[in-house]
């Protein structure tokens, strides 16, 4: 994960000012690593891995989960639900398949595991979470985001009115300042589309257009139809922009499923999608 | 959340409307299933009351929590066992919470249903929770002495256990006379 940079407003700062920005983008930057160590689909020792080994070690009983990974995944299977199944974790099988996620149980790519999906992983009281059926998740859809809003509460959390967080495209403002946001052209790099403005919510982006693999005719990235199994393909650009950035995060990837911008479930989360050439 | 689109987006699919949105809090536990959670399979009545101040007075100086606990949060169950929701504030945000007590007076239960401060979240470890369990209103629930604290979660840990203090002394001296 890759942060940019953190802007508490435009003005002179007094030396005392400047060493309480430093502490708070430090602990800033903490808590993004907080996540990125719990979901991380390349740790080991990741809350995310501990899951996904339960399928593989073939554990029926249930685990305990950290506070915020509870968390992800009741957000997480919200959105699932309310979106219909075109938003679901359960995806990692086909980005392993692909060589976008590194084989590392190991497992069969050539099984059929259309059953993969959010759905089957049930969470009980006193955070703890139980596999139902085979699954093999990963975060990636929606954890920048989470991210991204643990940074934001904690720097807010510090008394700061103004900022703003920028996760590689995935970005949060705090405050009643509006700020500019942009999006980066798919074709051309060094042209950006302005969106317009942007106070206290998030937006998050996501396309086909970087990360992508090609394996004979067919072009991979980690945008894939949870339902079909296929990948998408067409260069287009799901930006979704919400109160927060879990949400605008998960909700570009049921927008890339169903391109439909009109769907019931912007207007639930109060998100509003923006779907570019 | 207030966005502006740009002019220039004319022509592109977009909803061209400002919505204005709110951060929603993130619950951990409902109400519903903090009663599950503490009294499994248990029917829970609803038994609001009312605090005089003499006791309202008494709750606040053995506690020192100053917010008021809202008396219709409070269920009984048919054998004489006590559920009560509250909230205290932890740094900035209230922490809603819930406390389960027996027909002995021993809390068999101390849940963290909303929990919205960045920090201090380490009141949610079951470990933490579990030095209540068993505590009766004749123990000092008091941080830093028969309860520990927890580094970088102070506030939140102090105001928890004193909110879990003024609830025993609810229950000493209005709850267990109820029949």
């Amino acid at each position: 994960m890759k942060v940019g940079t953190l802007l508490p407003g435009e003005k002179e700062f007094t030396a005392e000012q400047i060493k309480l920005y430093q502490y708070v983008i430090n602990i800033a930057f903490n808590e993004i690593q907080k996540v990125q160590d719990l979901m991380s689909f390349h740790n080991p020792c990741s809350d995310l891995s501990r899951i996904n080994r339960m399928v593989y070690e073939g554990i029926k009983e249930p685990i305990e989960i950290h506070p915020w990974t509870y968390e992800l995944i009741v957000k997480a299977k919200e959105i699932y639900t309310q979106t219909n199944g075109a938003f679901d974790c359960g995806i990692a099988y086909q980005l392993i398949k692909w060589g976008i996620l590194p084989n590392i149980y190991p497992i069969n790519i050539n099984r059929k595991l259309h059953s993969s999906s959010l759905s089957e992983v049930e969470l009980l009281p006193l955070r703890r979470l139980r596999i139902k059926k085979g699954v093999c998740l990963d975060f990636g859809g929606i954890a920048k985001g989470y991210a991204v809003d643990r940074a934001i509460e904690v720097i807010r959390s510090c008394g700061i009115s103004q900022a703003v967080v920028n996760a590689g495209g995935d970005i949060r403002i705090l405050g009643q300042h509006p700020e500019k946001i942009s999006l980066r052209e798919c074709m051309d790099t060094s042209s950006y589309l302005s969106l317009g403005e942007l106070s206290d919510g998030a937006i998050a982006t996501s396309s086909t257009c970087f990360g992508r693999k090609i394996q004979g005719r067919k072009k991979y990235s980690h945008l894939v139809d949870p339902k079909t199994g296929e990948p998408i393909n067409q260069q287009l650009s799901y930006s979704v922009i919400a109160p927060t950035c879990l949400v605008a995060d998960a909700l570009t990837k049921a927008l890339a499923v169903d391109k439909n911008i009109h769907a019931q479930y912007f207007n639930w989360y109060g998100a509003q999608p923006i779907i570019v050439e | 959340m207030v966005w502006k689109p740009s002019s220039l987006l004319a022509g592109i699919s977009i909803l061209g409307m400002t919505v204005s949105g709110q951060i929603v809090a993130r619950t951990y536990v409902s109400t519903e299933e903090v009663k599950q959670i503490i009294f499994p399979g248990e029917l829970l009545t609803h038994y609001p009351i009312k605090i005089s101040k003499e006791i309202a007075v008494e709750m606040k100086k053995q506690s020192s929590v100053s917010h008021a606990l809202d008396p219709d949060k409070i269920w009984k169950t048919a054998h004489g066992a006590w559920l009560v929701i509250d909230e205290v504030v932890g740094k900035h945000e209230m922490i809603k919470y819930a406390l389960g007590i027996n027909q002995r007076g021993q809390i068999v239960g101390l849940e963290i249903m909303e929990y919205n401060e960045s920090y201090g979240y380490e009141v949610m470890e079951k470990k933490w929770r579990g030095q209540f369990l068993n505590k009766t209103s004749k123990d000092q629930i008091k941080l830093n002495h028969d309860i520990e604290n927890i580094t970088g979660a102070t506030l939140s840990s102090k105001h928890v256990t004193d909110g879990v203090k003024r609830i025993m002394v609810l229950y000493q001296t209005t709850l267990v006379a109820v029949r």
